[in-house]
């Protein structure tokens, strides 16, 4: 009885033990150029990335599967850390979590397919693409281009002047505290974004909606397009634009004097081209279906 | 039966033109039609501007994607031998590309650079996680229903500069869709 209990209890306790074998616990460092590029690349899990005051990048990595392989190649110029699997399989815990520090002014580029990207303090360009995961960031002056298939995307600006690019098939994206420059594109996500003082200002979308708020720089150029969503643009006073706004079943509605007419007696549709104050910047908004919001508040 | 003729000397005497006397000396039309005229030759410019690039930039569209195929295609590794995955059976995706109608301007030049693409994005669609795939989907389906919806209105306007931006707006988001899936890095399968 007693060796058939101990025998019992050693395979209960090498059952649970199982797991913390199969699971990989990595560490890896390396001094880089200030400036250096990180490229980083996962299939599942999460790839966090965090800025710090040291020329190196440390990289901790949790590989549910024992399985996985973590590749990581440094120089002084360029990191690349790769999650491979060889076998190609996958299960429900073969997550690998991904945490980085790295110098904040390095290039950052990361491509996962179901894994969550979170990026804070990097001011160097950042180029995040996910398939089905969030994508979320700061931005500072460099470029900032986020992709997603079916996650969300979420930028938040400190101010500075990144331009920011947006590619985003069915998830949110929001746009916050940037100045100068944004595109975003979307199917049938919807695009949030307040930008200031912008230069350039491009939105498109199939049927998603589409809300922005800015205030218009003298030269600002702004293009608006949607099929069937919504767009909403609110512009902060004083407004100095020549606006040329046309759909052609939707409904335009503005809060500024001019009335859109009618661009036919007997169809849909209904344009409006004005200028308002001293003109300058410039604003083109259309769709298909979708109804056109403009106002100054 | 007679036939009198009408010379000048006797035309007081014509029925004919004494009737034609009777005519109001000009007829207004129905309804004015200048607004209409005028809104036409507005137009002109515009739709020629308009009508020529949209198509102008689908060209670039499809150049620019294919040429970007072309350079990830070369520029990958070499993509791991994997088969289909234990416990899982792959499926054909239920998926059909977008069809533009036939009020459409683009041409099959644009289209034919279109199913090059496909051929890969087919590749990669049954890799993906059956959410992602089913998001894929979803999302061409609203592509399709806008192109639909486009169509329907190039028929009521088909010179339209509008429509015809939207036409190519609608085609760019179907190909980039096709372009984030099969630009992918690694096998793209999620769970088993």
């Amino acid at each position: 009885m007693t060796i058939r209990f101990t025998l019992l209890t050693a395979a209960v306790l090498a059952g649970l033990v199982q797991p913390a074998i199969a699971e990989q616990n990595l560490s890896k460092r390396a001094t880089v150029a200030a400036d250096a590029t990180v490229d980083v690349s996962n299939v599942q899990g999460s790839v966090k990335v965090t800025a710090w005051d040291r020329n190196e990048v440390e990289l901790s990595a949790m590989l549910e599967s024992d399985k996985d392989r973590l590749e990581f190649e440094a120089t002084d110029r360029q990191v690349r850390i790769k999650v491979q699997r060889p076998d190609g399989r996958y299960r429900d815990s073969d997550d690998a979590l991904l945490t980085l520090k790295v110098p904040t002014g390095v290039r950052l580029i990361v491509n996962t397919v179901s894994a969550d990207i979170t990026v804070d303090g990097v001011r160097g360009e950042q180029r995040l693409k996910s398939v089905s995961g969030d994508v979320g960031t700061r931005g500072y002056d460099q470029p900032v281009s986020l992709h997603s298939v079916s996650g969300d995307v979420t930028l938040n600006g400190s101010g500075g002047k990144a331009q920011v690019s947006t590619e985003n098939v069915s998830g949110t994206t929001v746009v916050n505290g940037i100045r100068g420059g944004f595109e975003g594109e979307a199917v049938s996500g919807n695009i949030k974004a307040g930008i200031a003082a912008a230069e350039r200002l491009r939105v498109s979308s199939v049927s998603g909606d589409v809300e922005i708020s800015t205030d218009l720089s003298p030269s600002a150029r702004v293009e608006m397009e949607s099929v069937s969503g919504t767009l909403a643009l609110t512009i902060k006073p004083p407004v100095n634009a020549e606006f040329e706004i046309e759909s052609f079943s939707g409904d335009i509605d503005s809060c500024f004097g001019t009335k859109p007419r009618d661009k036919s007696r007997y169809g849909p549709g209904s344009e409006l081209e004005y200028t308002e104050g001293n003109g300058g910047a410039r604003v083109m908004i259309q769709t298909l279906s979708g109804d056109i919001n403009i106002c100054d508040r | 039966m007679t036939t009198l003729r009408f010379t000048g000397r006797n035309r007081d005497q014509d029925p004919l033109l004494a009737q034609a006397a009777e005519l109001p000396k000009d007829v207004a039309p129905a309804h004015d039609l200048w607004p209409g005229v005028r809104a036409r030759l507005d137009e002109v410019p515009r739709q020629g501007r308009s009508f020529g690039w949209p198509m102008a930039i689908a060209a670039g569209v499809v150049a620019a994607a294919v040429s970007a195929l072309l350079t990830w295609g070369l520029m990958r590794e070499p993509a791991p031998a994997t088969g289909p995955l234990a416990g899982t059976v792959a499926a054909e995706p239920d998926f059909v590309p977008v069809n533009y109608g036939s009020n459409s301007a683009l041409g099959a030049e644009q289209l034919a650079a279109r199913d090059e693409l496909l051929v890969q994005f087919r590749r990669k669609l049954d890799r993906l996680s059956p959410q992602t795939r089913e998001a894929v989907i979803a999302n061409l389906a609203v592509i399709q229903r806008a192109a639909d919806e486009i169509d329907a209105a190039l028929a009521q306007d088909p010179a339209s500069g509008l429509l015809n931006e939207l036409l190519v707006g609608a085609y760019r988001q179907e190909l980039q869709l096709y372009s984030k899936v099969v630009t992918t890095n690694g096998d793209t399968t999620r769970r088993t």
